[in-house]
């Protein structure tokens, strides 16, 4: 009986890590994506596309800027 | 059943408590911040959100406002003296304002939309643009008349150009051997009086020092983060994760590192470092910000209310 009660928190507790450990995946997952999907619209961008590597700098600089400033 | 169990627990115990175990160290170095000046509200137009932050000998401090496409001088109360440029492109005019540093007589200002360093004068008055046809990611006044600028590798490896005022290279630090992608190698750079190259690489979990010669004097990595995680965007495999967001030095040449995403407190943890690397101090900001500033007066400058507020805080060593 003292052993399966045991057994039973062992589980209990690995369940709990595990949630923990997904949920802290999925808020990071929630989060992201802002500066991503500016950088896709940015390259899709038609006069960045015309700008050439220019363009493209322009893009990644962005990005890079979104990740510190936005992305917390 | 119950040996599984015990084995699960002890390996998550080992994923949560090790890349912590740093952190548990005993600080060697006890520093608190204290505001002492706060300038914009989300009342007031002081600030509409500012990207770049310099202070001169005198207690003036200067401000790229992004939103607002200028560069506002505010003086040690925190009273707006002076306002200058406007949208555009041309000679003192901006359209995406970013990197700012100063000398003892001039403001450098970096612009996304255009290559070079625009140049103003301590009364915001443009002076010139200085040719640089790289992308800089970060800014480091030297002198007068040098400046240390931090190259994003976009086909080739980063690196720092050390430039004259004219934008002539003078030197070059190539601290990556390889190219391993766009953006990977971008670093945030600051010198101190002896020469020394200090780097905070954005995307990767790596702090290093170098000196003139093209010597890396140490590297670590605080976070324990091994992988760096990567996205494919159009043509582009991107890092996704930023892990040091800027570095600053005090007067004593201690090192003071913003960490980004993976840190306990993202955005407001600063690791506190000493000129050899060992980690002294973590100091936690009260609000999220996208850079530091230490002014030489030891003055430490940060975000609040998302870049609607600049803070000007002492830096208190006990």
């Amino acid at each position: 009986m003292r052993k399966r009660r045991q057994n039973n928190r062992t589980i209990a507790a690995a369940l709990l890590v595990c949630l923990v450990l997904v949920m802290g995946i999925e808020a990071g997952y929630l989060q992201s994506g802002v500066c991503e999907d500016a950088i896709k619209e940015c390259f899709d961008d038609w006069y960045n596309q015309a700008w050439g590597y220019f363009g493209t700098v322009y893009c990644l600089l962005g990005y890079a800027f979104c990740k510190k400033y936005i992305d917390a | 059943m119950m040996k599984n169990g015990k084995m699960f627990m002890r390996a998550a115990a080992v994923v949560l408590i090790v890349p912590l175990s740093i952190f548990a160290a005993e600080e060697r170095l006890k520093i608190s911040i204290q505001e002492i000046l706060s300038i914009g509200a989300l009342d007031d137009e002081a600030i509409f959100q500012w990207t770049g932050v310099a202070a001169d000998g005198d207690g003036f401090i200067y401000v790229l406002d992004g939103l607002d496409y200028s560069l506002k001088k505010f003086d040690a109360r925190g009273k707006l003296v002076k306002k200058a440029g406007r949208k555009g492109q041309g000679p003192g005019e901006f359209l995406a304002p970013r990197l700012l540093a100063c000398s003892q007589d001039f403001l450098y200002a970096t612009d996304q939309t255009v290559l070079g360093i625009s140049v103003f004068d301590k009364e915001l008055q443009f002076k010139k643009r200085i040719p640089f046809s790289e992308p800089v990611t970060d800014l480091f006044v030297l002198s007068e008349t040098t400046m240390a600028i931090a190259v994003m590798g976009i086909q080739g490896p980063g690196k720092i150009v050390v430039a004259d005022g004219s934008g002539r290279v003078l030197t070059e630090l190539a601290y990556q051997e390889k190219y391993t992608g766009p953006m990977m190698d971008s670093v945030s750079v600051a010198l101190d009086g002896q020469g020394h190259f200090y780097l905070a690489y954005v995307f990767q979990d790596r702090i290093e020092s170098w000196d003139r010669s093209g010597k890396r004097l140490w590297s670590k990595n605080l976070l324990g983060i091994k992988k760096v995680e990567m996205k494919k965007i159009a043509d582009y495999l991107l890092p996704t994760e930023v892990c040091y967001k800027d570095v600053s030095l005090d007067d004593r040449g201690r090192l003071f590192v913003l960490a980004g995403k993976h840190a306990k407190n993202p955005s407001r943890d600063v690791y506190v470092l000493s000129p050899s690397g060992e980690w002294l101090s973590t100091l936690t900001l009260p609000d999220t910000t996208h850079c530091i500033y230490i002014d030489r007066q030891n003055f430490l400058y940060a975000r609040a209310n998302q870049g609607i507020t600049l803070k000007k805080y002492r830096l208190n060593y006990e």
